[in-house]
């Protein structure tokens, strides 16, 4: 059958009985254009999480969280932004899968496309961590983000933990050279005793009065209910987003403080 | 019948393409110049039965008519319709969940020199009995390789032409298609 001219009359009677036309040349240019862009989308979401690489990852002292009582584990864990290293591979993936499918992707190489990727991703988020975007995403994330604290940024989780001799918050005020007002997440106020407070020698000296409205973590110990004896300091990057709504206590809403505290 | 008695034999498959855009009786050229050369191309790369490869063609040249507009003119008519047809043809094996097998059928005298010329054959062996072993050496090849090796020496395709139509680069054409050389010369060289 496949030799004789029905089975070529066949399909164009069939195309004219089903009105079947030719896709135009547009569907193909905007499928074509909507891969592209696709891909460019996913290719700029992972150089946001790249953005937030490079901004979590400044500041990072290795001597402190050991002093704080990290374990090994606890260091690679707040050393390499885990979370947004595994984010931006699969946007630079879906990125990656998008080129590919590009009426002309199949020609390259998949490795160079895929370290082209990654090195777009690696200068575009250098770009956009340099215009500041970094602390943008970061401060949004911290105010809507649900568990940010132990995916997104999970300094601030370790620091969360009072009992374990960690303390962190927003310093509202300093009473004097011993004593500042702190405010954690739950918007509970402390008193934190700095007069023993001491710095490892290679970390940078810190000046409390730069550290106002910042948030920062503590370690030492807890000495009451709301007060905690500091050992020292770290200002982590990050996290002003999830400590926005304590640093918005005014003198109103905050209860009188007691006045042994002054 | 207008149509394929009117349009030079010469005229070029790119050239038929545009005349198909003007008229669609003139798409039965396209299908009188390429059925027989996907029928055997499906029929290599699968086990299908010929009714069943029929039908398949018709979808084939049906998704051809609807996607002709997105026919680039940098690579050549056959490799495009070529491209198609496999992927037609990958899809039908997901839809039924089987997987494709070869089934040479037929391996031809010119086809078997060609394999024969590559592949060291030897050339006292009887000519019947050469091709049964050829096409028994490629059947037990991994599907991926035995497509390579029907497109390069059967279909007498070029890594380029290969390149556009299994949609990979010719750089790993190549290296797929050594690799494939390699398997095969070890299942021909067994006993």
């Amino acid at each position: 059958m496949i030799n004789n001219n029905s089975f070529d009359q066949e399909i164009v009677k069939k195309i004219k009985d089903k009105n079947i036309e030719p896709r135009p040349r547009w569907w193909f240019s905007a499928r074509n254009s909507g891969i592209w862009l696709a891909g460019l989308i996913a290719l700029f979401l992972g150089s946001i999480s790249t953005a937030l690489i490079i901004y979590l990852s400044t500041g990072n002292d290795i001597s402190i969280h050991r002093l704080a009582g990290a374990s090994s584990l606890d260091l690679l864990l707040l050393s390499v932004p885990f979370f947004w290293l595994a984010i931006s591979a699969v946007f630079v993936y879906l990125a990656y899968v998008n080129l590919k499918n590009t009426d002309h992707g199949y020609k390259y190489s998949p490795w160079l496309i895929a370290s082209s990727l990654l090195g777009a991703s690696f200068i575009l988020g250098g770009v956009l961590y340099t215009a500041g975007f970094g602390k943008t995403i970061d401060e949004m994330l911290g105010k809507k983000m649900p568990f940010y604290e132990y995916l997104a940024n999970p300094r601030v989780g370790f620091w969360m933990q009072e009992n374990k001799g960690r303390l962190s918050g927003v310093v509202l005020e300093k009473i004097n050279d011993k004593k500042v007002i702190l405010a954690d997440h739950n918007r509970k106020i402390w008193l934190v005793d700095i007069s023993k407070m001491k710095q490892p020698k290679d970390a940078p000296k810190i000046f409390i009065d730069n550290l106002i409205g910042q948030p920062v973590g503590f370690f030492g110990d807890k000495k009451g209910e709301a007060e905690f004896g500091a050992k020292g300091i770290f200002p982590f990057p990050g996290g002003s987003g999830f400590f926005d709504h304590a640093r918005k206590i005014d003198d109103n809403q905050r209860r009188p403080l007691p006045p042994e505290w002054r | 019948m207008i149509i394929t008695e009117n349009i030079d034999e010469d005229l070029s498959d790119e050239e038929v393409v545009n005349l198909v855009l003007e008229d669609a009786n003139c798409f039965a050229v396209v299908i009188s110049r390429y059925k027989v050369k996907l029928f055997n191309y499906i029929r290599r790369i699968t086990n299908i039965r010929e009714e069943d490869v029929e039908d398949l063609l018709q979808e084939i040249f049906l998704k051809v008519y609807l996607n002709i507009n997105s026919f680039d003119q940098t690579m050549k008519f056959s490799s495009w319709i070529y491209a198609i047809a496999r992927n037609q043809t990958i899809s039908h094996f997901r839809k039924i969940k089987v997987r494709p097998e070869g089934y040479l059928e037929v391996i031809d005298d010119e086809m078997a020199n060609r394999l024969k010329m590559d592949f060291d054959l030897i050339d006292h062996i009887d000519k019947k009995e050469q091709q049964a072993r050829i096409a028994k050496a490629l059947f037990k090849l991994k599907s991926k390789y035995r497509e390579l090796i029907i497109l390069k020496f059967i279909e007498e395709k070029s890594y380029q032409e290969i390149s556009d139509i299994i949609k990979k680069p010719t750089g790993t054409v190549g290296s797929m298609l050594n690799k494939a050389k390699e398997d095969l010369r070890k299942i021909l060289s067994q006993k």
